[in-house]
């Protein structure tokens, strides 16, 4: 790795580490509680080994696309899955494995405490997962969704549709509960 | 439009890929039909329920702290080992236009910038880095194919001829746009797929005091950065570097056969 200066590094640190949080976020629902914060490390090393080429006005994009890829590293090393997307992949459920994610009894036995809505979220192929994070909680545009995920935006639109549509299918018996839409529309 | 009709369009409506002309008829039937509204209204709700519940993500105690450290202890050490790339290769050839420009746009804002105030330039840690960061997952490649098309790619990216030469015991894989020292360069990665073992060849254009803090010979400057080592040499104001992991004596072999080829 490159010998930096106090304040490349400073800079560095007061560009990127108030997105800690958000990157932690998502790492969390990528790879589970346990190795959230392994891929977050990962994520920030990455950063900072690449911030030299870094000239845009706002990191978070750049962060996330980081994390993508090094999550992808990470389902490659384990060899469970090619984890290439491809750039316009119809993904179904049950149409691949899941790479890297913990199971829902290794999440319980991690102590990862979760409600219907994350469990519905998990219940989400990754890349379906991912979009919906980005738009829905981390508030990226279509485009920078585009960027991080190197889909057209197009794919974005779709994918985060069905993503929302299952989240829903997902939360209906949950959302009848607590006295939201007790129709099912179609 | 009826509520039957309207019903099956409300998911659509809340996913927004309904088209102008049948939101709007939605749209109007919603002012007559408390049915519709309610579930519009309810989905609202739910979904910002949704939201607020799955930004709900308890961060460990120290994170932030423990990164600075993690960065800190990492900038005297070696980059960590990076997976090898898969077989497939994806080509991201409409990144790869962004990028472009990205990069060409960079380049003026590093020519604008002060100088004085930049860091002295580490360049064989810098292009250890590029290396480290790129040639390991082809995914990161912007474009593929035999050497002339490789070569003829970076045409209207660089200010400078490319080459595509070959590299004893590794075969072309491709190539992307990187910068050193901030100014666009080319980077042409090779793989020996038996070994696992890849070679990065980057051209640029010099920048100043680039050899410094490096060994130089008749032909090479020569640089390690951890287990990564570089051997630069000169074409008239062009740089070519050969970076790849292994050993000093492993990289100028390389680069060697390379310049004779030229």
């Amino acid at each position: 790795m490159p010998q930096h200066d106090g304040a490349h590094t400073r800079r560095f640190e007061a560009l990127t580490l108030p997105h800690a949080k958000t990157v932690y976020r998502t790492a969390y629902y990528l790879v589970g509680r346990q190795e959230a914060e392994d891929l977050t490390q990962e994520t920030f090393l990455k950063a900072y080994q690449a911030f030299d080429g870094f000239r845009g006005p706002d990191p978070k994009p750049w962060l996330f696309a980081i994390l993508r890829h090094a999550y992808l590293d990470r389902c490659r090393r384990r060899s469970r899955e090619p984890a290439i997307v491809a750039l316009d992949f119809d993904v179904s459920p049950g149409s691949r494995p899941e790479p890297c994610a913990p199971s829902a009894e290794e999440r319980v036995l991690h102590g990862q405490l979760e409600d219907d809505v994350q469990s519905a979220l998990w219940a989400l192929p990754h890349d379906w997962r991912l979009v919906l994070l980005l738009a829905d909680v981390e508030d990226l545009s279509y485009r920078e969704i585009a960027e991080v995920m190197q889909i057209p935006i197009g794919t974005v639109m779709s994918r985060l549709c069905r993503a929302r549509r299952r989240l829903r299918e997902h939360l209906g018996d949950y959302a009848r509960r607590v006295g939201y839409a007790v129709e099912q529309v179609g | 439009m009826n509520h039957d009709e309207a019903w099956p369009l409300l998911d659509p409506l809340l996913d927004g890929t309904l088209d102008p002309e049948r939101r709007w008829l939605v749209a109007a039937h919603l002012g007559e039909c408390p049915r519709c509204g309610a579930y519009l209204a309810d989905q609202a709700r739910l979904g910002a329920m949704v939201r607020a519940r799955l930004r709900d993500v308890p961060t460990p105690p120290g994170l932030t702290e423990r990164i600075r450290l993690h960065l800190a202890q990492a900038e005297g050490t070696a980059a960590p080992p990076v997976s090898r790339r898969p077989r497939q290769l994806i080509l991201l050839l409409p990144a790869a236009a962004v990028l472009a420009l990205f990069l060409v746009g960079a380049w003026w804002l590093v020519q604008a910038r002060d100088d004085q105030s930049a860091p002295a330039l580490d360049l064989a840690g810098e292009l250890a880095a590029t290396h480290t960061l790129f040639a390991h997952d082809d995914t990161l490649l912007e474009v593929a194919g035999d050497p002339a098309a490789v070569a003829a790619w970076f045409g209207d990216k660089v200010p400078f001829p490319v080459a595509t030469p070959d590299v004893p015991g590794y075969e072309l894989q491709g190539g992307r746009l990187v910068t050193v020292d901030g100014r666009p360069a080319a980077m042409v990665v090779y793989e020996n797929e038996a070994a696992q073992q890849y070679v990065s060849l980057v051209t640029f254009a010099a920048p100043v005091g680039d050899l410094a803090g490096l060994t130089t010979s008749d032909v090479f400057a020569t640089g390690t950065q951890g287990e990564v080592a570089v051997a630069i040499w000169s074409e008239g104001d062009l740089r070519h570097a050969l970076v790849a992991d292994g050993s000093q004596a492993d990289v100028l072999r390389l680069a060697t056969a390379v310049v004779d080829q030229s």
